[in-house]
């Protein structure tokens, strides 16, 4: 590839990532011309994910996901908690297991197939402001070589009526062009993510480890890949303080600590923004999507299905906006809106649930446990609670009360 | 004098580095990561992030070492 087909296009997609490859998708649908730009040789390489995500209908609001992509499907959680008050959730479907190796090509050849131009070892360099009916992209184009690594050979200035930077937790775009989008210490979780060989815990089941010693801010987490034999265990927790274990060593420790001598076959690493939505992401002719916009679950730190939502939202705002000749803030903000009501709202939630639980003490903790404990055991029967009322009511009136 | 070292046989090319950098000094292009010196405040916050801690604050070395 030594160029792009156009130096004009209605809207330029920064990041073949999930919230990218589907908004670029949604609007090539449309017969909008658009351009995804990836700036690694390999789409979906390296892996940054735990690759759990929530149920298949959340996902296939997209459409089918192909069979490839799905490892596992999985029918409940195994919550290992505080002094020993273990949570059982079952719940048929409750999540899938992806293949993101096979899952993130997919979804860009979707958007290739239904007329997107999709580039990879084409990385934005820069932003510039509207002028007239356009914002400039400067991208540098380079040559892979094979293996990951890319070169680069030249450098082109695109127009696009429409910028959508899906760039991930790098962030850069949205910070280019004004928005506090850059990810902040005591809101951002770093992971490490060990592919282990065979499966370590129960197979259609995710594990977690939470509420032990220090691993409070985070959780530890075992997910099995049914169709590849494989065990995904890893850690994730708030970006350690000066002094403070690495994210790499705990991981390993624990590893060893629970499955001694297994087998492992590689490693990844990530790091997700657990801060909830940003409270702007669009500005005129330019919108955030995924985990650049923070569109990640501030609990579980799961953005898959979101990004994927979200970049549905994006695209079904920004064609409505082509269409109507406006795609100013103002206009935009339909589609922050739109992304709010369907999973921003839950995300601030869990994200005052997320500071709740550390904000209580550890006799707290054991009881909060012991009251879910009850509510799973029960099969999610609200009566539950009556059986330990002055617990339960404790709990909601000192949650009602925490404001983060 | 510390200038920011980027082990690169321990990097696992996740980029979180690019996204945590307040000053926008770092950036990835491919599986490279390119440190813009100039820019870098060697506030560390990179290195604690950074998940298989391929990242560190070091003495600068006197000129001609590597």
């Amino acid at each position: 590839m030594s160029g792009f087909k156009f130096d004009t296009y209605d809207c330029v997609v920064v990041g073949a990532g999930p919230g990218g490859s589907v908004a670029a998708r949604n609007l090539a649908q449309k017969g909008r011309k658009v351009l995804l730009i990836e700036k690694r040789e390999k789409i979906g390489y390296p892996v940054r994910c735990g690759e759990a995500s929530t149920n298949l209908k959340d996902l296939q609001t997209y459409g089918p996901i192909s069979e490839d992509c799905i490892e596992t499907i999985i029918n409940g959680l195994y919550i290992y908690g505080p002094d020993s008050v273990n949570i059982e959730v079952p719940q048929k479907g409750t999540g899938i297991m992806l293949n993101r190796e096979k899952f993130d090509p997919w979804l860009a050849h979707l958007a290739e197939e239904d007329g997107a131009e999709v580039v990879t070892c084409a990385r934005a360099e820069y932003v510039r402001g509207v002028e007239g009916e356009y914002r400039t992209v400067r991208v540098v184009l380079g040559k892979g070589n094979g293996k990951g690594s890319v070169t680069s050979e030249s450098t082109h200035e695109i127009r696009a009526k429409m910028v959508i930077a899906a760039d991930g937790v790098e962030s850069r775009i949205g910070r280019m062009v004004g928005l506090d989008c850059g990810q902040k210490p005591n809101s951002t979780c770093s992971g490490i993510d060990i592919e282990v060989e065979g499966i370590l815990t129960r197979p259609d089941y995710l594990t977690f480890w939470q509420g032990h010693d220090f691993i409070n801010d985070g959780y530890i987490w075992s997910f099995p890949k049914q169709k590849s034999n494989v065990t995904k265990f890893g850690a994730g927790f708030l970006i350690p303080k000066p002094g403070q274990p690495n994210i790499h060593d705990v991981t390993l420790e624990w590893l060893n600590k629970l499955f001694p001598g297994v087998k492992i076959n590689h490693m990844v690493a990530g790091v997700i923004p657990v801060s909830s939505t940003l409270k702007k992401y669009t500005l005129d002719r330019f919108a955030l999507v995924g985990d650049a916009a923070h569109h990640t679950n501030p609990l579980t730190g799961g953005g898959i299905a979101a990004a994927m939502r979200a970049g549905r939202f994006c695209a079904q705002t920004v064609n409505e906006g082509l269409d109507a000749g406006n795609l100013s803030e103002r206009f935009l903000k339909t589609y922050e809106n739109r992304c709010y009501n369907y999973f921003g709202k839950n995300h601030d939630f869990q994200l005052k649930f997320r500071k709740f639980l550390l904000s209580i003490d550890r006799p707290q903790q054991v009881g909060l446990y012991k009251v879910l404990q009850n509510f799973a055991l029960s099969g999610y029967k609200k009566t539950s609670f009556l059986k330990t009322p002055m617990q339960t009511l404790k709990y909601l009136i000192k949650f009602a009360k925490f404001k983060g | 004098m510390k200038i920011l070292v980027h082990n690169r046989e321990k990097c696992l090319e996740c980029a979180g580095c690019v996204g945590v950098c307040p000053a926008m000094a770092l950036d990835m292009y491919g599986l490279d990561l390119q440190i813009n010196h100039e820019k870098c405040t060697k506030c560390g916050l990179c290195t604690r992030a950074c998940p298989p801690g391929a990242l560190s604050l070091q003495e600068k070395p006197a000129d001609g070492e590597v």
